[in-house]
C-alpha cells in the first residue's frame, strides 16, 4: 500500500472514523456499518495473531501469518508509543467489541470505552504521521 | 471564503487528472488487453468520488468543519488518483515488449491464478509483482457508482507485474517474470517447515552469541523473523521460476544480477544475489539422470559452473567475515548478526523449499514443470535450426502435428545459443 501511494490510507481513516461513529451510536448506512465492523474487526484480529507470532520468537512462512504479522506491525507503529508493551492485549478487546457490534451481541460499556480510546488514538496517529510525512528527496546524481 | 478557493483548486486539479485519464483510456491498448482500462476505471472512480465530496461540501447549512473535511478528503483522493495514474507507468508497445505479455498471462492461467494482472514497464533495474488489495479502494467512504463498478470488474488482489523498460528489458531475462509469479503462488502452498524448528532456535542462539548475550532480545528476534519471512518468499519464488523455466532462469537471474548492481547486496528484503545463484545452481546438478548440467554438456560440450554467465558477481565471504563487515557498515549490530546468520540457515532450508514447491506444481500444474528431458528434446529440435536463424516457433514431427513452442522452451534454447554457440 505504501508503495502505491502515501494517500492510499484514506480508506483506513474512513473506516476508523466510521467505527467511532458506530461506537458513538451515530446513524450510519447499514451496508457501510457491516463493512466497517467486519473489516476493522478482521484487522485487529489478525494483528492480535501477529502479536502472538512476534512474541513466540518462532519463524513463520505462511502468507496468512506474514500478513497478520504486518498488520500487527502497522498498528504497533501507530499505537505502541501510547500503550507501550501492554497494548497488544487491547487488540483482542477492540476486535471483540467490533465483533460483538457486528453480531448484535451486547458489548460492555467498559470495553466500548476502551475501544473508542484505541480508535481515537489510531486516528490521531494516522493524522500525525501525515502531518510529518517527509517528502521524497529530489533525485540527484552525483559522480564520486 | 478561503475554503471556497481551496475547493475550486481541488476541482481544477481533479479536472486535470480526469482529462489525462480520459486521454489514456482512449488510447488503443495493445492486444486489446482490458487490464489498463480496468485500472483507469479505478482512477476515474476515485475522481468521481472526490467530485461527489466537493458537491456535498456545497450543501446548504453544512458546518464549516464538515465542509473542510470533505474538501480535504477530496484533495487526498485527487492525490491518490494521480498517484494511481503515475503507478500505471508505461504499458504501451514503446516500453513493454507486448508480444510477451500473452505468454506471461498464460503462466498465470496455467497456475490457476484468476487475478486481474496488469503488466507495465518502469525505468528501474527491477522486476516486481505487487498485489493491490481490494480494501484499499473498497474502504473509501461514499464511493461513487463508477468506483463501485470499477472495483467489481477486477479479480482481486490485482497483480501489477513490473519489468524494466527498454534498455534493461532484455527478452532473455524474462523468465524472471516467473519468479514474480512465484510471489502470487506463494500464498497457495501449505508450508511445513516444522523439521527446521530446532535449526531456527540454533539460529537465534547464534545471533545472541554474536551479540555477546545469553538470549536474543525481542527486537533481534523480530528483525530475524521479518527478514527470514522476506528471504523465504524470495527463495520460494526462485524455486518456482527454476522449476517452470529450468536453466533459462538460472542464466537470466545471474545475468540480471551482474548487470543491475554491484557488491554483496545483503538486505532485509532479499537474500544476497550470490546466495540465490548458489541455491539455483545446486539444483541444476541434482536429480537425474539426466540433469540440466548433463543435458547442456551433451549438446554443447560445456560444463555448467556456478558463474557460467555471471563472473562479475562477487562471491560471499565466510559468515564470520560477513558478520564482521556488516557490523562495521550497519548502525545496528543486531541487524548485522541476523543478516549474516540467516545465510547458512537459508542454505540448509532450501532443499525443503524446492521439494515443497515441486510437490505443489506436480499436484496442481504438472505441465508447467520444465524438466531436463524437455531441455534435451528442445535442444534436439531447435538448437541447430536456431543457429541457422530459424526461430523456435513451433514443435512437432510433421506439419500436421506441429504446435506452438512453449515459452520456456524458447527461452532455454535462446539462452544456450546466446551463451554457448
Amino acid at each position: 500500500m505504501q508503495d502505491l501511494s502515501p494517500f492510499a490510507d484514506i480508506g483506513l481513516r474512513h473506516i476508523v472514523e466510521d467505527a467511532l461513529a458506530i461506537l458513538g451510536n451515530q446513524p450510519i448506512d447499514p451496508n457501510r456499518r457491516a463493512y466497517v465492523l467486519e473489516d476493522l474487526a478482521r484487522l485487529f484480529r489478525d494483528a492480535s495473531r501477529g502479536s502472538k507470532i512476534a512474541s513466540h520468537r518462532t519463524f513463520f512462512v505462511g502468507s496468512d501469518d506474514k500478513s497478520a504479522y504486518e498488520d500487527f506491525q502497522r498498528l504497533d507503529r501507530y499505537l505502541r508509543h501510547r500503550y507501550q508493551d501492554t497494548w497488544s492485549q487491547l487488540l483482542d478487546d477492540v476486535s471483540g467489541a467490533l465483533d460483538g457490534l457486528q453480531k448484535g451481541v451486547p458489548v460492555s460499556a467498559d470495553v466500548k470505552q476502551k475501544s473508542q480510546e484505541v480508535l481515537e488514538e489510531l486516528l490521531t496517529s494516522i493524522a500525525r504521521e501525515h502531518a510529518y510525512e517527509t517528502a521524497p528527496a529530489p533525485r540527484e546524481i552525483r559522480m564520486p | 471564503m478561503s475554503i471556497e478557493r481551496a475547493r475550486l483548486s481541488v476541482e481544477f486539479y481533479l479536472s486535470r487528472v480526469q482529462a489525462q485519464t480520459i486521454e489514456l483510456r482512449a488510447r488503443e491498448h495493445p492486444r486489446n488487453d482490458p487490464s489498463p482500462v480496468k485500472w483507469l476505471s479505478l482512477v476515474g472512480g476515485l475522481i468521481d468520488t472526490a467530485n461527489d465530496y466537493l458537491e456535498q461540501s456545497q450543501a446548504a447549512g453544512s458546518p464549516p468543519t464538515t465542509v473542510e473535511s470533505l474538501v480535504r478528503d477530496a484533495a487526498r483522493l485527487a492525490q491518490f488518483a494521480y498517484d494511481c495514474l503515475a503507478y500505471l507507468g508505461s504499458f504501451g508497445p514503446d516500453d513493454l515488449p507486448v508480444p510477451l505479455v500473452r505468454p506471461f498471462q498464460r503462466w498465470f492461467e496455467q497456475l490457476n491464478l484468476p487475478n486481474t494482472t496488469l503488466f507495465r514497464a518502469d525505468q528501474q533495474p527491477n522486476y516486481e509483482l505487487s498485489p493491490t488489495p481490494r480494501h484499499l479502494f473498497d474502504s473509501i467512504r461514499g464511493k461513487s457508482a463508477s468506483l463501485t463498478d470499477a472495483i467489481a470488474a477486477i479479480d482481486w488482489p490485482l497483480l501489477q507485474v513490473t519489468v524494466p523498460s527498454k534498455a534493461l528489458g532484455l527478452i532473455p531475462h524474462f523468465s524472471i517474470v516467473a519468479h514474480e509469479i512465484g510471489h502470487a503462488v506463494f500464498s497457495k502452498i501449505s508450508w511445513d517447515l516444522t523439521a527446521h524448528n530446532p535449526a531456527w532456535h540454533d539460529l537465534i542462539q547464534r545471533i545472541a552469541r554474536r551479540l555477546g548475550a545469553s538470549r536474543a532480545t525481542p527486537s533481534a528476534v523480530s528483525f530475524t523473523q521479518k527478514v527470514f519471512s522476506n528471504w523465504f518468499e524470495e527463495i520460494v519464488s526462485d524455486a518456482l521460476a527454476y522449476l517452470m523455466t529450468g536453466p533459462a532462469f538460472f542464466f537470466a537471474l545471474c545475468d540480471f544480477f551482474q548487470l543491475s548492481g554491484s557488491g554483496h547486496r545483503i538486505s532485509d528484503t532479499h537474500p544476497p544475489p550470490e546466495l540465490r545463484r548458489r541455491l539455483v545452481f545446486e539444483r541444476t546438478q541434482l536429480g537425474g539422470p539426466p540433469t540440466f548440467e548433463s543435458v547442456i554438456h551433451a549438446h554443447t560440450g560445456e560444463d555448467l559452473v556456478d558463474d557460467f554467465n555471471s563472473s562479475l558477481l562477487l562471491r560471499l565471504p565466510s559468515v564470520d567475515q560477513i558478520a564482521a563487515d556488516l557490523s562495521v557498515s550497519l548502525p545496528d549490530q543486531e541487524h548485522a548478526a541476523a543478516l549474516a546468520e540467516l545465510i547458512p540457515f537459508c542454505v540448509n532450508i532450501a532443499g525443503t523449499i524446492y521439494q515443497q514447491v515441486e510437490a505443489y506444481l506436480s499436484s496442481n500444474a504438472p505441465a508447467t514443470i520444465y524438466s531436463p528431458d524437455r531441455l534435451d528434446q528442445d535442444l534436439k529440435a531447435h538448437l541447430d535450426a536456431l543457429l541457422e536463424a530459424i526461430p523456435p516457433i513451433e514443435s512437432g514431427a510433421d506439419l500436421n502435428t506441429k504446435v506452438p513452442t512453449d515459452f520456456a522452451s524458447i527461452l532455454n534454447v535462446g539462452w544456450i545459443v546466446l551463451l554457448v554457440e
